[in-house]
């Protein structure tokens, strides 16, 4: 196999901005194996464990409302089901610009997640609102046809206006150990990508390992992903918090070797307010407080958005709000 | 590297978010605290004769309460209290009543556990996470489990008849001061003793909450008491000679001086002191665990943890990595108020603790370390010290060397795995280590070679009421947790007075070689009337063996035995043992000097490491042999030991004896260790280990068997041996080596001295490289002032009343030069579990 396909970026490209130890690491399948499984492993309990502990953190007060206006900025809200029309892609581009019209100092989310079908819709719905326009792409959620299809898929994303793209990578190769293939895919749907932000989905509900989380998302680094993302949503488990601390620590570990500050997106189980400040609190102490940024934080979810505004109320309002006070659209 | 160019493809400045947490205080009022507390003595709350004093939240400098104090007459008071629950009502209620006391308490903690948290963080100043995940739950954790060991004690290791000693005296610090209660109190009343207990004197409050719990409880007065004060009341306290046991949990200093004011009393003693672990970090560890490892090794409680991981060994060619990310990790922790729930370093628990930290810390910087302090700000009222690191820390410095016992680590390199084991070994200390690394053999053989009571493999600081936790060295004897725990608490069937219950040993029907039919003889003392029946048969045995010999002999030269040689004493001296009938000189025997004993040693500690890592089986094979071989020489013995029938009778003894003990080998590590059900996704073993180098003088009574009686339990555990023989009946002794030397005992093992035990015994009771004495032909003051001299470096004890060696032992034997091991490592690298199994 060749690394990058020969019409795909030449991996003097991609790696020409990082430090000579990363350089050939993707020269050839091997180094890349080399690599990958020259990187420390991940004890599960330990990283289980601190996780849990991080859990523990009290968010009270004015931390707390900080708290729930920075969850309701990074969320991308996320439509993918068969079922979709654009009906419900504009009644959920309305809640993404104005979550709570009732209360206008809450600030949108960070984009809207929908198949590439409904981009061009979300556009028309999200002209001059600044949320941005993410499109999963390459044959989402499976990612099981040729690369390219896959590619055109990206394409047709990114025609209709996507400013981000959330492809899959091939879980089968990953496990198989054809690290080479995946990181072709990976550079490939970048370089189809063009402007547009790439979010690379590990599902690591189908990795099985930690040890095989952090590869994975050292693949996609060096690839050039510009977020790492947990999951479809269509797999469980989806996000959880120890495998987004093995994530959250491959970016800082990234940013420590290259000076690059890559993103992170845990996507699906996430919830409530509480879990959403869990996560928080360890993007903050794991990565660090820069990546408590729309830019270099993101949570995919569907029902969360809802309960961050009755949170949001109850702090705001000093009693408990109800679900019938936010908008089910 | 960091910095350069940032990847910022669509916008041109970082937006982030300066969040900071809001302080999440627990409520003070929670503590319900007193404006004064009183001793808890005979079931009642009391004021103690000493003067109060004013505890001091360490977080503010601000009295937080008066306490009473004791005076010595209260600990008078206390343990005549003690005595009569014992003799009254505790030893004679049913051992499933006391486990449902046990369990009350428990109970009661958990029901409590909020306001116990609030009260231990205030008056210590410890992190109120800390004090409501670890210290309260795991001592209620404790008195669930000792509870259920109360009517099972026969089970537990220590024979079939297991008995309580009375009362213990116990005396625990400020670090943990409700878990430290708990871990003295369960297994001492689960064991049927009651005690009396005294806090530190700057953490009294969560023990007399506890006091509380243990009254509604309704538990007989006078089986838990509590006194308070300074030093003078502990020392009072284990001084007492109104008490049974001595337990202590401290510094190394004050153990050794409790040690040796004990000594000569008879009074069992266990001590749990300080450390100085070494958490080595090899370069194929989980790092990001590592870290944490690290971090919960030396930050938890402060670093007021005895087994806390303060030597930090990192292979040479991770060091850079690991100090970066410990660095960034350490600048993480949040240092404050310790009622904040999100503080992860509270304060220092007193101003002179605090005062000691800061000297010892600026030593390192005088001998040359480099010092890193944490960014994180410092509190401007209380006791705080902000998480520091010293690298290019050598093995020599004091920082390297010396407790601590606050935030404060000692970063350490190491090439190769040999010279990590060789640093982490180095040091008087051994209570606990740390290994981290993906290689499972690597874990296994570290974990085995580390001198040290617990080892973490990539984990550190998990402590679970079933798995035992104690020191080697100088960091104390015997443990606290498991069945192991018990064991401080229980005299066994040998230790116990003879109640002519205990299994007899029943000379040998068969005989080693298998060709030679003896009579079957009872044994015991009380069985003498049958001896003399069947004394005919025996004379025929002895009477061949002592056949005399009409030849003149040439002079018989009587040697030292050591390392497997037959060297002349390096004193050139020889004395009169005068062990014949009527005092009569038996003969001349070498006076060995203490260069014999010192050379004897040396040839003890080289045999160790072969001897003690030999496998279980062939250990057992050479005891075999050595029976074989005594036996064969079975009429030299007993014309050597007088050629009456009683003499036969306590050479087949000793063969038995011998026997015995080869097939104990292989059955220890079953019989002492084992899993330990830990709760949490961790697997963990105890497991007995040799304790070391131990020195013995053999009994004058019973020249033989006594003999073999201390021999052979002592190699049977793995141990190698300096044994002075009995000053007047050194024959025996000096022909056992000969059988030893035939016997392929690896040389070294067992290394036997002749001469007065007043003159060379106190150069092994003082030895550095020493670790154990066996005193059972020692009494009187010559065995104080060994105990005393003992206390020196720790080192182990055996010193039993007067024995019956005709009688099967137990165990008791084995265990005193035993240490017990345990091992943690964790669980589950098999699936993604989301993390919710805590």
């Amino acid at each position: 196999m060749s690394i990058v396909a020969p019409s795909g970026p030449s991996t003097g490209e991609l790696t020409a901005n990082l430090p000579p130890h990363l350089r050939d690491v993707a020269t050839d399948e091997a180094s890349l194996r080399r690599f990958l499984h020259g990187l420390p492993g991940v004890d599960p309990v330990g990283v289980e464990q601190r996780s849990a502990g991080l859990a523990t953190r009290s968010i009270k007060k004015g931390a707390k409302l900080a708290a729930i206006d920075l969850a309701i900025s990074i969320v991308d809200l996320t439509t993918l089901e068969g079922s979709d029309t654009p009906g419900k892609v504009r009644t959920l581009a309305a809640k993404a610009r104005r979550p709570d019209p009732e209360n206008p100092g809450t600030p949108h989310v960070a984009a809207l997640c929908i198949y590439p079908d409904m981009v061009a819709v979300a556009v028309d719905a999200l002209a001059g609102s600044g949320v941005g326009i993410a499109s999963v792409a390459t044959a989402f959620p499976t990612g099981r046809t040729s690369l390219a299809v896959r590619l055109a898929d990206t394409e047709v994303a990114v025609d209709a206006g996507a400013t981000e793209i959330d492809m899959v990578i091939d879980r089968g190769a990953f496990l198989a150990g054809h690290y080479g293939r995946v990181f072709d895919d990976i550079a490939r749907v970048k370089q189809a990508c063009g402007g547009a932000r790439l979010k690379v989905i590990l599902e690591t509900g189908e990795l099985a390992t930690y040890d095989n989380v952090r590869r994975a998302s050292w693949l996609a680094l060096l690839a050039g992903g510009d977020f790492i993302k947990t999951s479809t949503g269509k797999i469980s488990p989806a996000a959880t918090l120890p495998v987004t601390h093995v994530m959250l620590q491959a970016v800082r570990d990234w940013y420590e070797q290259t000076g690059q500050r890559r993103a992170v997106k845990p996507a699906g189980g996430i919830r409530n307010t509480k879990d959403a400040i869990k996560y928080l609190v360890a993007v903050k102490e794991v990565a660090g407080p820069e990546w408590l940024d729309p830019f270099l934080f993101r949570f995919g979810a569907s029902s969360l958005l809802n309960d961050l505004l009755m949170q949001r109320r109850t702090q705001l309002q000093g009693h408990y709000s109800g679900p019938d006070y936010v908008t089910v659209d | 590297m960091k910095g350069n160019t940032e990847m910022t493809t669509g916008r041109s400045t970082p937006t982030h978010l300066d969040w900071d947490y809001a302080p999440a205080p627990e409520s003070a009022a929670i503590g319900k605290l007193r404006e004064r507390y009183q001793m808890y003595v005979g079931g009642r709350f009391v004021d103690g004769r000493g003067d109060d004093i004013k505890t001091v939240n360490p977080a503010t400098e601000e009295p937080i309460a008066a306490v009473s104090t004791a005076g010595t007459a209260d600990v008078d008071d206390a343990v005549r209290a003690a005595r009569s629950a014992y003799d009254q009502v505790w030893s004679r209620i049913s051992p499933a009543e006391r486990g449902k006391y046990l369990y009350r308490i428990a109970r009661g903690i958990a029901e409590r556990a909020r306001e116990l948290a609030v009260v231990e963080t205030l008056d210590n100043g410890k992190p109120i996470k800390e004090s409501r995940d670890v210290d309260v739950p795991t001592a209620a954790a404790h008195f669930f489990y000792y509870a259920g060991w109360a009517d099972k004690l026969r089970h537990a290791g220590f024979g079939a008849a297991p008995a309580s000693l009375g009362v213990a005296g116990q005396v625990i610090p400020w670090n943990f001061p409700l878990l430290m209660a708990a871990w003295k109190i369960a297994p001492a009343l689960a064991a049927g003793n009651t005690v009396v207990i005294k806090p530190a004197e700057t953490t009294p409050l969560s023990i007399l909450v506890l006091a509380e719990i243990i009254a509604d409880a309704g538990l007989p007065p006078g089986v838990v008491n509590i006194i308070t004060g300074a030093g003078d009341i502990g020392a009072a306290l284990v001084n007492h000679p109104g008490i049974d046991k001595v337990a202590f949990t401290g510094s190394t200093d004050v153990g050794r001086q409790i040690q040796s004011s004990l000594a000569g009393t008879g009074r069992r003693i266990t001590l749990e002191l300080g450390g100085k672990a070494a958490n080595i970090v090899f370069d194929d560890a989980p790092i990001d665990q590592a870290v944490e490892g690290i971090v919960n090794g030396i930050f938890f409680n402060q670093g007021h943890v005895c087994c806390a991981g303060s030597r930090l060994l990192v292979q040479e060619s991770i060091a850079d990595e690991v100090n970066d990310k410990l660095r960034a990790r350490i600048a993480t922790l949040r240092l404050g108020d310790p009622m904040d729930k999100n503080t992860d370093i509270g304060a220092i628990n007193s101003s002179t603790q605090l005062a000691t930290i800061r000297s010892l810390a600026d030593t390192g910087e005088a001998e040359g370390a480099l010092r890193w302090t944490s960014p994180c700000p410092l509190p401007e009222r209380g006791f705080y010290f902000a998480p520091t690191v010293f690298t290019q820390v050598s093995q020599s410095m004091r920082i390297a060397r010396e407790e601590i016992f606050g935030p404060v680590l000692s970063v350490l390199t190491f090439r190769t795995p040999d010279e990590a084991l060789a640093k982490a070994n180095n040091t008087p200390y051994g209570l606990s280590a740390g290994v981290w690394t993906e290689k499972g053999s690597r874990i296994l053989g570290m974990a085995a070679s580390l001198r040290a009571g617990v080892v973490w493999a990539n984990t550190f600081n998990r402590f679970d009421p079933t798995a035992a936790f104690g020191g080697y060295k100088e960091s104390g004897f015997g443990r606290e947790g498991g069945p192991a725990g018990l064991g401080a608490y229980l005299n066994t069937d040998d230790e116990a007075p003879a109640d002519g219950t205990a299994e007899k040993t029943s000379s040998a029907a068969v005989s080693m070689a298998g060709a030679q039919v003896n009579t079957e003889l009872p044994s015991g003392a009380a069985d003498l009337a049958e001896a003399a029946a069947l004394a005919d048969a025996v004379e025929v045995v002895a009477a061949s063996a002592a056949a005399p010999d009409d030849r003149v002999a040439i002079t018989k030269t009587y040697k030292l035995y050591i390392g497997g040689a037959f060297p002349r004493s390096e004193s050139g001296r020889t004395y009169q043992a005068t062990g014949g009938p009527g005092g009569s000189t038996l003969a001349n025997v070498a006076q060995s000097s203490r260069k014999d004993a010192r050379d004897a040693v040396v040839a003890a500690r080289k045999a160790f490491k072969g001897w003690s890592s030999s496998t279980a089986y062939n250990r057992g094979q050479v005891i075999y042999r050595i029976a074989e071989m005594l036996e064969g020489r079975r009429a030299q013995f007993v014309d050597l030991l007088g050629g009456r029938p009683d003499d036969a009778v306590s050479v087949d003894a000793a063969i038995d004896r011998l026997v015995h003990y080869a097939g104990w080998t292989d059955k220890l590590a079953t019989v002492f260790g084992g899993a330990n059900p830990v709760a949490g996704p961790y697997f963990s073993f105890s497991t007995p280990e040799p304790t070391g180098v131990v020195a013995a003088i053999a009994p004058q009574q019973d020249p033989l068997l006594g003999l073999v009686s201390v021999i052979a339990p002592i190699i049977t555990a793995g141990n190698t041996l300096v044994l002075i023989a009995a000053k007047d009946q050194p024959l025996a002794a000096v022909a056992f080596a000969e059988v030893l030397a035939t016997a392929d005992v690896p040389g070294g093992v067992v290394n036997i001295l002749t001469g007065d035990p007043a003159e060379i015994a106190p150069h092994l009771a003082a030895h550095g490289d020493v670790n154990a004495l066996d005193l059972t032909g020692t009494a009187g003051a010559l065995r104080t002032s060994l105990e005393k001299s003992a206390a020196g470096t720790i080192k182990r004890v055996y010193a039993p009343a007067a024995q019956d060696f005709s009688r099967l032992p137990g165990t008791a034997r084995l265990r005193a030069f035993l240490e017990i091991k345990t091992v943690w490592h964790p669980t589950g690298a098999v699936s993604l579990s989301g993390g919710t199994g805590y």
